[in-house]
């Protein structure tokens, strides 16, 4: 089971995810993987309901969007490993993210057996913002990369 | 005698919602200055609401907090449909109490198991608590989850609802639904069992303060929506009158208000409610309350957790006995015809009395408003608790024992710093 998760919000540029899942769940390709081996679900934030998608035996992908003054489109791919390593101790809910989700999930054993975060480089926190171009090209790109990698799979296991 | 000096600053209070920091300077063995400093700035919500809509304000309110949207939706429409002169149904009056009991779980099962339980187990974290104790974390997130999914259903979302108006609701969810919810409600009742036992059975300090308990307080029901407002003092008003026996002041040291009831510090949230309103628990609530072994009321602010989930459990119970009987409305909400008029609305947030007051115009425009949240309540108070409980503690103590007897002190409180920072008093002066 391959689980895929877009965090985010129903504005401006932070729905980038939510878009990224909506373009996958309407895909043709991956009609015939949704009934039994895939989910998609959008996510208002990383809170604790994320955790309830959790489970060891399923493959995880979780899409957002983020700032890290790159250029306005970069898609960054990491696994769990170099998410968690940020995580910090001091956290109210306010600060609860997915760094620390991940960094609970592992100390509950809920981690999936292989998790992927791919994050689309945003640049207007803006919720009124439109949509840039190349975020519309990166939307495009991850929706193709991440169709491939399920397709890859689908096809080793057959 | 000791003369020496100790200065205890925390620059910011961990497990907190939101951002605060705490000065605490002892001088001779004595405590001479406490500050719990709020630093958060200032968000004007009650300014920028006027000239809204009376049908924008619980949108905009919600806003406030993302724990507790719930409570400020509630407040509001109640204030509002107070100026209208609105007469909502059962169900609505129903359903709107099904609402909160979500509210009550989500934030209390958050606070229990990500903020307060690490302090009592000796973690600097729900994350290395969970190490530990996987069971309880894991159990605390499922309690979490029916919250969410009880404010779901009639919100639409859990964070920042928007399924509730003045009125009662956009919509009715279906039968299939609830009925879906009420079974995993009953299959959450031995968790909330449980999780109250536990929390009891931690160790806490023992102290007993004789402080000023404020909550509402219903005829027939433990309060969540209605009431008059009543302490353990004997105050009893109505919540008209809140404004003629409560004040708020500017501290020179917080962005939030601090709140005195003729003069007094006082506390509001679960400790306060269950101390002044035992009596209307159900009566299996009753009974597990008394299983813990702590005497009620209590006057021992480390019994909060406790009581957080003792309010978890009857949230349970409550949604159950509404919900078990659902049926579907003809209409989820009534007409509503704007007037001119001043309304007030007070509601049991999960941390307390949340008091609002609106001014509308003919047209149902608001002209003003002011809010008055838990948390600004509740500062007074937690500075006289610091004051009295690390007296008690022992000032010969270490400092980091001390540090962190004083964010367990503020932790009872569960302050949600975001919410009190709601109005700061600004003048311009220009040349």
């Amino acid at each position: 089971m391959t689980i895929i998760l877009g965090l985010g919000s129903p504005h401006g540029e932070d729905q980038i995810a939510w878009q990224v899942v909506h373009d996958l769940k309407n895909s043709a390709e991956l009609q015939s993987l949704l009934a039994h081996d895939l989910q998609m679900h959008c996510i208002a934030s990383p809170q604790f309901e994320l955790l309830q998608y959790f489970s060891i035996d399923a493959e995880m992908i979780v899409i957002d969007a983020v700032k890290s003054r790159q250029s306005l489109g970069k898609i960054h791919c990491l696994a769990a490993s170099d998410i968690k390593n940020l995580v910090t101790t001091n956290f109210s809910s306010h600060g609860f993210g997915l760094v620390e989700m991940l960094a609970l999930a592992e100390n509950l054993d809920l981690m999936p057996k292989k998790f992927i975060f791919y994050g689309i480089e945003i640049m207007n926190d803006n919720p009124d913002a439109g949509s840039h171009p190349k975020l519309e090209q990166a939307r495009q790109e991850l929706c193709h990369i991440i169709i491939e990698k399920l397709f890859n799979k689908n096809h080793k296991t057959q | 005698m000791n003369s020496k000096t100790v200065n205890i600053n925390v620059p910011i209070l961990a497990r907190v919602e939101g951002e605060g920091a705490l000065d605490l300077t002892i001088s001779n063995n004595k405590i001479s200055n406490i500050k719990l400093k709020i630093y958060e700035p200032p968000r004007y919500f009650e300014k920028f609401l006027e000239g809204r809509s009376y049908s924008e304000v619980i949108d905009i309110v919600a806003r406030i907090c993302g724990i507790c949207p719930v409570a400020y939706q509630m407040s509001a429409a109640h204030a509002l449909e107070s100026i209208f002169q609105v007469e909502i149904t059962p169900w609505i009056r129903d359903m709107r109490r099904v609402f909160y009991c979500g509210e009550w779980l989500e934030s209390h099962g958050l606070h229990v198991h990500m903020l307060a339980a690490p302090d009592f187990l000796g973690y600097h974290s729900a994350i290395e608590m969970a190490k530990d104790y996987p069971a309880e974390v894991k159990r605390g997130m499922r309690l979490h989850a029916i919250g969410n999914e009880l404010v779901k259903l009639f919100g639409a979302r859990s964070v920042h609802p928007v399924g509730a108006k003045v009125g009662g609701f956009f919509h009715a969810p279906n039968k299939e639904k609830v009925a879906a919810l009420v079974t995993k409600i009953e299959n959450s009742l031995q968790d909330a069992e449980d999780l109250v036992l536990w929390t009891a059975s931690l160790s806490v300090p023992k102290q007993a303060h004789d402080f000023i308990c404020v909550s509402t307080r219903h005829p027939n029901e433990y309060p969540m929506n209605e009431g008059r407002v009543v302490s353990n003092k004997g105050l009893d008003i109505a919540i008209e009158d809140y404004a003629n026996y409560f004040q708020e002041e500017h501290q020179p040291h917080s962005t939030a208000l601090h709140s005195r009831l003729q003069g007094q510090p006082y506390m509001v949230g679960p400790l306060a409610r269950i101390n002044l309103n035992f009596d209307c628990l159900p009566q299996q609530v009753q009974d597990l309350a008394l299983r813990t072994g702590i005497e009620w009321p209590s006057q021992n602010s480390f019994h909060s957790m406790t009581a957080r989930a003792i309010e978890i459990y009857y949230g349970l119970v409550e949604a159950l006995r509404i919900l078990r009987d659902y049926q579907l409305p003809e209409k989820p909400d009534v007409k509503i015809t704007t007037r001119a008029g001043v309304g007030f609305g007070c509601t049991e947030a999960p941390r307390g009395l949340l008091w609002h007051r609106y001014e509308t115009d003919a047209k149902g425009l608001v002209t003003s408003s002011r809010i008055v949240p838990p948390t600004s309540q509740n500062q007074a108070r937690i500075e006289e608790d610091l004051h009295l409980s690390l007296e008690h503690f022992g000032l010969d103590k270490s400092h980091d024992e001390l540090r962190l007897h004083s964010e367990m002190v503020v932790r009872n409180y569960d302050p949600c710093i975001s919410c009190s920072t709601h109005f700061l008093d600004l003048r311009i002066h220009r040349n």
